[in-house]
């Protein structure tokens, strides 16, 4: 950086001769050269490392490490062996979907609630960003808390589970089929989860109708729209960029944050990883645990966002 | 609605030319029924925004009325949501085996340091993206949406084992003769975010190049021909017109640092980061309960008379607590800026 500001005040150096251009391309290379390095040092190298792990034993010894290659054994023992780690993934695939579909629908419709002009409208906007700051670990152990006070209660009093076995009842009552039924009562009972989760696409959602030109809403008012047509032709073409946004964020936030309770005891699937390597010392095998885990996000997201990408609507 | 009131005001039309006295009534009643389903709108939409709030706030709710409720009331009916005989006994146990003041400082600082690191390194590579395109950004910025993908842990035990055995060249080998060990130094989590691979590093290049993008370039033009150079437009001329951008980044690192444990877990575990604390609170044991192993270690630190159990809805509750004491110092600071924090998402644009 000082040497080319001192090149460039001798009037003929070679940076005063540079075209913008030119010189655009030499400052975009030095601004993003921490990064570039990080990526380098931090990221791409680790990563590749990480891969070539998975395949070996390995052992942490004083300045560095050994390792001897063992091929497939790693991923054979993790999922055949390791009892946890197989679970976990199917139960982060399983839970992750239906949870980030219920969270988008609620963060939009948050996101329209508090966009609105009304009386009030700051208090709800601090309380609607509120999950932001809450973190889903802590939301979620204050209800452990309070679940045992209300597990108490509830028998103390004798309406043990009312609320959710009371929906799962008038669902099944009425005809539909299991998978429906099944969805709905996991997502209400997961209401505090989605809640926790949904700060971040909230915002995405809020800042997205903030961009929505008022001319657009002008003209559909003109023409005739509904209040409700107006939400389907004109409000959610132009949110459908903030879908995939969200939804990849949603998707990779709820593997990494995943946790499962196997006969009373919670498991989180980034906390396994870390034990297997740094209590159990199998450092391959969390690294075969790792790749897995990296494989499966990075299909999934991909998958979902080709998927959305295709009905995802650019104004310009 | 709107075409409800349209065909009103035809039918209205119509009945003008017939009926001055019978279109005075049809007014009257179109304009009601106008109001009437305002209202409705209205009140539907104040009932929806209040059971919202008191479901996002039920969390928060419950942890500050158990904070206060006194252990012998624990499940008792009358102390839901307020505590029949309020007492601190449960925040003085709670901070105490915290360490709450030295933690608060500690966190504090630690965070501030990585969400400035983190806010430049990622100010700089967006506006690179932004504005400073050479061959290649493209496949760059792919990478930066790589990153984002591919969660933090895949890259966990090759980081461990490079910051432990840290050197540049073998500069430090030559020197002190042997390696630096970073881990367990707040330096290797400030060296990962200044180098971009912090908390959700990605994501924030991705938000500054957005919101670089918006800005008018005409401003950066006119700096240019008035002879600045590209650093300085940089710094004199967009960084202080981006501050919508900057305290959105600045606020999300800071909350999701704060509340991390995955970094500090890994590089630099140590009890003072509060979530670290409290994760080793909560973590499940064999015989006695780290609560209670906590509580016995501070126990000549406490009142004497303080009011303190052993069953497990106690060690929960003051779990709890502890919960409360974490967000607190965020619930302040989000307070302060939410304001702004709010109108910087509208003026930035962050989506672009």
């Amino acid at each position: 950086m000082v040497k080319s500001r001192t090149v460039k005040q001798k009037s003929g150096g070679w940076y005063y001769h540079l075209g913008l251009t030119r010189k655009k391309s030499l400052w975009g290379v030095i601004f993003l050269m921490p990064w570039l390095l990080g990526f380098l040092i931090f990221f791409l190298k680790p990563l590749v490392e990480s891969i070539i792990y998975s395949f070996n034993k390995v052992k942490v010894v004083e300045g560095g490490i050994t390792k001897s290659f063992v091929g497939f054994s790693n991923y054979v023992q993790a999922f055949t062996v390791d009892t946890i780690f197989n679970r976990l993934m199917l139960t982060m695939l399983q839970k992750t979907f239906p949870q980030v579909l219920v969270v988008i629908i609620f963060s939009m419709l948050a996101a329209v609630l508090i966009n609105g002009k009304y009386p009030g409208r700051s208090v709800a906007r601090t309380i609607f960003l509120i999950p932001i700051i809450m973190g889903t670990d802590i939301a979620s152990a204050s209800l452990v808390g309070s679940d045992v006070i209300s597990k108490e209660i509830a028998t103390t009093s004798g309406m043990a589970d009312f609320g959710s076995r009371f929906i799962l009842d008038v669902l099944t009552n009425t005809g539909l089929p299991t998978f429906i039924t099944g969805f709905v009562s996991a997502a209400v009972s997961n209401i505090f989860g989605v809640l926790a989760n949904s700060g971040l696409p909230t915002l995405i959602f809020l800042a997205g109708l903030q961009t929505i030109s008022p001319a657009l809403y002008e003209v559909a008012k003109i023409e005739g729209a509904t209040t409700y047509e107006t939400f389907w032709k004109v409000t959610l073409p132009m949110l459908s960029p903030m879908v995939l946004v969200s939804t990849v964020y949603s998707i990779i936030d709820g593997f990494f944050r995943h946790t499962t309770t196997i006969s009373g005891t919670t498991y989180g699937i980034i906390k396994r990883m870390y034990d297997v390597a740094f209590v159990q010392a199998n450092y391959g095998l969390s690294a075969a645990m790792t790749t897995v885990y990296m494989l499966v996000s990075v299909i999934v997201v991909s998958l979902v966002s080709f998927l959305i990408s295709r009905v995802v609507f650019y104004y310009d | 609605m709107t075409n409800m009131a349209g065909l009103q005001q035809k039918h209205v039309a119509v009945g003008e030319k017939l009926n001055t006295k019978k279109s005075m009534t049809r007014i009257t009643r179109a304009k009601v029924e106008k109001s009437v389903k305002k209202t409705i709108f209205v009140v539907f939409r104040y009932a929806l925004i209040i059971s919202l709030s008191y479901m996002i706030l039920y969390p928060l709710l419950r942890m500050i009325a158990q904070s206060f409720t006194h252990p012998y009331d624990i499940g008792s009916m009358g102390s839901i949501w307020v505590p029949e005989m309020p007492v601190f006994d449960n925040i003085i146990v709670a901070s105490t085996i915290m360490n709450y003041p030295k933690g608060v400082v500690f966190t504090t600082l630690s965070t501030l340091v990585v969400v400035v690191l983190q806010t430049f390194n990622a100010a700089f590579a967006g506006y690179s993206f932004a504005r400073l395109k050479f061959r290649g950004s493209k496949l760059l910025f792919a990478l930066v949406i790589f990153t984002i993908v591919v969660p933090p842990s895949s890259v966990m035990l090759p980081q461990y084992v490079y910051l432990r055995n840290f050197d540049i060249l073998g500069i430090f080998q030559l020197i002190t003769g042997h390696k630096l060990n970073l881990l367990g130094k707040p330096a290797s989590m400030w060296l990962l975010a200044a180098m971009g691979q912090g908390l959700n590093s990605g994501l924030f290049v991705y938000i500054f190049r957005q919101f670089f993008k918006g800005l008018p370039k005409e401003l950066e033009e006119a700096a240019y021909v008035d002879g600045a150079g590209l650093l300085r437009i940089f710094l004199r001329i967009v960084l202080p017109i981006s501050k919508p951008g900057i305290l959105t980044v600045g606020v999300l690192s800071f909350v999701w640092n704060w509340n991390d444990t995955y970094f500090p877990r890994l590089f630099n575990p140590t009890n003072d980061y509060l979530r670290i604390r409290l994760s080793g609170l909560s973590a499940a044991s064999g015989g006695t309960s780290n609560v209670q192993l906590a509580i016995g270690n501070v126990v000549s630190k406490l009142p004497p008379d303080i009011l303190k159990l052993t069953s497990d809805a106690y060690d929960k509750m003051i779990l709890t607590v502890c919960s409360l004491l974490i967000i607190l110092p965020l619930i302040v600071f989000f307070l302060i800026v939410q304001k702004h924090f709010v109108e910087g998402i509208e003026r930035s644009g962050i989506v672009g």
